[in-house]
């Protein structure tokens, strides 16, 4: 806890997010009060349903299925340029969250549709960052 | 929630104005602005002195057109407004709605009886020329690729999925409403197209193309209101009551993500319904915020136009074209009139006072007596941020 601030943990949860993204773990955050389970947003600490202060880290299996997706079609970044158009998505994951927008990789041969299996992958973006992708097989 | 949105005095819209919706590189904001506003202080019939209260609503011009604060100062002056207090709204693309909001607080309470409401954006020639406009908070999610077309694209995706919306449904919205430009001067976008036009068009995020996504461009629009009191001051007959005027922000614990529905616009709505003492049955004309075609589709459904799912099957039965059952976007909407974000909220409302005031030429929804603007700007975890809701009633003359 933040010694001059106590309600306000040391960390911003995005952040512990994407560290653990670096060691190869999708972190989903768990509300003690309310059990709600959340994709983490930046700057929120408390849970996002009830508002509880008592949230924890849970690492999740990476596993789940497509709720949408999109192709974009844009270069926006240098680090995607080479994909485009690449897909784009919100996966229900096993857990019980629904991610925000996720990178989307499909594999030769699988099928792009709402409903198909998708499984959490770490790669190094060419800026040195590591972001989860989902793999649709 | 318990928010009582009435207020004591009943509120008119007196006068109406806006410049044309395009790219205009020589005119700054406060030419758009004065421009528009001074449209609306001769239609009204109101000299700049008398005006009590100025609204505007921009978005961006921070970001933009590097000033943040002060434009509805500075449109003031350049009309010849002293003294009066200016509000400066920001709400993504629903600024100008809540301009209009806070000018219609300002006379329901009484505490002001003329007010002067102003939307403006410039975006044609801005800061940052080139890199992608994003809401505020998107900005690394935009670096990716995740813009607005981005996410509309996966709400089309999904209303497709669950529904069986077609894609040739979703284009039949940019075709309808282009053809609704054709007859707007003002539009920025008025060439027919064909729904061929639509789906071949250049890809912008599969499976909206260049002909689903509502353009950038320059443009101010300006409404005068009075409440009774400010009516009666002046001489003036209103032709035009407020009926309802609802804004709110987004139910973000709920974090669905659904993009079929979004709670925030029929939450709005049904506020919105309440104090005009109408259901959706009663609008005989409406402008809604078809930024992407399928957000059209979208709305119908939230604001009750038809059941949730039954929006695409809406808009090819023809209900929502001149002379259908509900005619919507009669102006060319954000897709053709254009979308300079705080001007819109302000332009929707100068559509429907033509409408109710049988001044709307070839576009004219015979009859019209009530008419609903619906507006949503930002998103946030699933989400819009903010939405607004304007009935507006013909007073029998």
């Amino acid at each position: 806890m933040n010694a001059e601030h106590p309600e306000r943990p040391d960390e911003d949860p995005w952040d512990v997010f994407q560290e653990g993204a670096r060691r190869g773990e999708l972190l989903l955050r768990e509300c003690g009060d309310c059990g709600a389970r959340s994709w983490p947003v930046p700057w929120m600490q408390r849970c996002h349903r009830c508002l509880g202060a008592d949230t924890r880290w849970l690492v999740a299996g990476g596993t789940g299925t497509l709720y949408t997706f999109a192709r974009i079609h844009q270069d926006y970044h240098p680090s995607i340029a080479d994909r485009t158009p690449y897909p784009i998505g919100i996966v229900d994951l096993a857990e019980g969250a629904r991610t925000g927008r996720v990178g989307l990789l499909v594999e030769p041969g699988a099928t792009l549709r709402a409903g198909s299996p998708v499984a959490a992958e770490f790669r190094e973006a060419p800026d040195g960052s590591t972001i989860p992708w989902f793999v649709v097989r | 929630m318990s928010t009582s949105d009435a207020g004591v005095q009943p509120v008119y819209v007196v006068g109406s104005g806006m410049t044309a919706f395009g790219k205009f590189p020589d005119l700054a904001l406060g030419d758009l602005g004065r421009m528009a506003g001074a449209e609306a202080l001769r239609d009204a019939g109101v000299r700049p002195a008398q005006i009590g209260v100025i609204a505007c609503g921009t978005a961006r011009s921070g970001s933009l057109q590097s000033r943040e604060s002060g434009v509805g100062q500075l449109i003031g002056w350049e009309l010849g407004i002293e003294g009066a207090p200016a509000y400066n709204e920001k709400a993504y693309c629903a600024s100008g709605a809540l301009a209009f909001s806070v000018a219609h607080m300002a006379l329901a309470s009484g505490t002001h009886d003329v007010a002067l409401v102003v939307g403006v954006e410039r975006m044609s020639t801005r800061d940052g020329k080139g890199r992608p406009i994003t809401s505020d908070g998107m900005v690394l999610e935009g670096e990716q690729g995740f813009s607005p077309p981005a996410y509309y694209a996966m709400a089309a995706r999904r209303h497709m999925e669950v529904y069986g919306t077609t894609r040739s449904q979703i284009a039949k919205v940019a075709v309808k409403n282009r053809r609704a430009a054709a007859d707007n001067p003002k539009a920025q976008y008025r060439a027919p197209i064909t729904e061929a036009d639509v789906v071949g068009a250049k890809p912008v995020a599969g499976p909206l193309t260049l002909l689903d996504c509502c353009p950038t461009g320059d443009g101010g629009a300006a409404l005068v209101l009075v409440n009774a009191r400010g009516a009666e001051r002046l001489g003036l007959d209103p032709a035009i009551r407020v009926g309802g005027s609802a804004i709110g922000s987004g139910y973000f614990g709920d974090q669905t993500r659904s993009l079929t529905s979004f709670r925030l616009d029929r939450e709005t709505a049904r506020r919105a319904y309440e104090q005009a003492g109408v259901g959706p049955a009663d609008i005989d004309v409406a402008e809604v915020h078809d930024s992407f075609s399928v957000a059209e589709i979208i709305h119908y459904e939230d604001l009750g136009f038809c059941g949730p799912g039954e929006g695409g099957g809406l808009v090819e039965s023809g209900a929502t074209a001149l002379g259908g059952r509900i005619p919507v976007n009669t102006g060319g909407g954000l897709l053709n009139r254009g979308h300079p974000l705080g001007a819109t909220g302000v332009a929707q409302l100068v559509e429907l006072s033509d409408q109710l005031r049988g001044r709307s030429g070839a576009r004219q929804v015979e009859g019209a007596r009530r008419a609903l603007a619906q507006i949503s700007g930002g998103f946030h975890e699933g989400d819009f941020a903010t939405s607004g809701v304007t009935i507006l009633e013909g007073t029998p003359s």
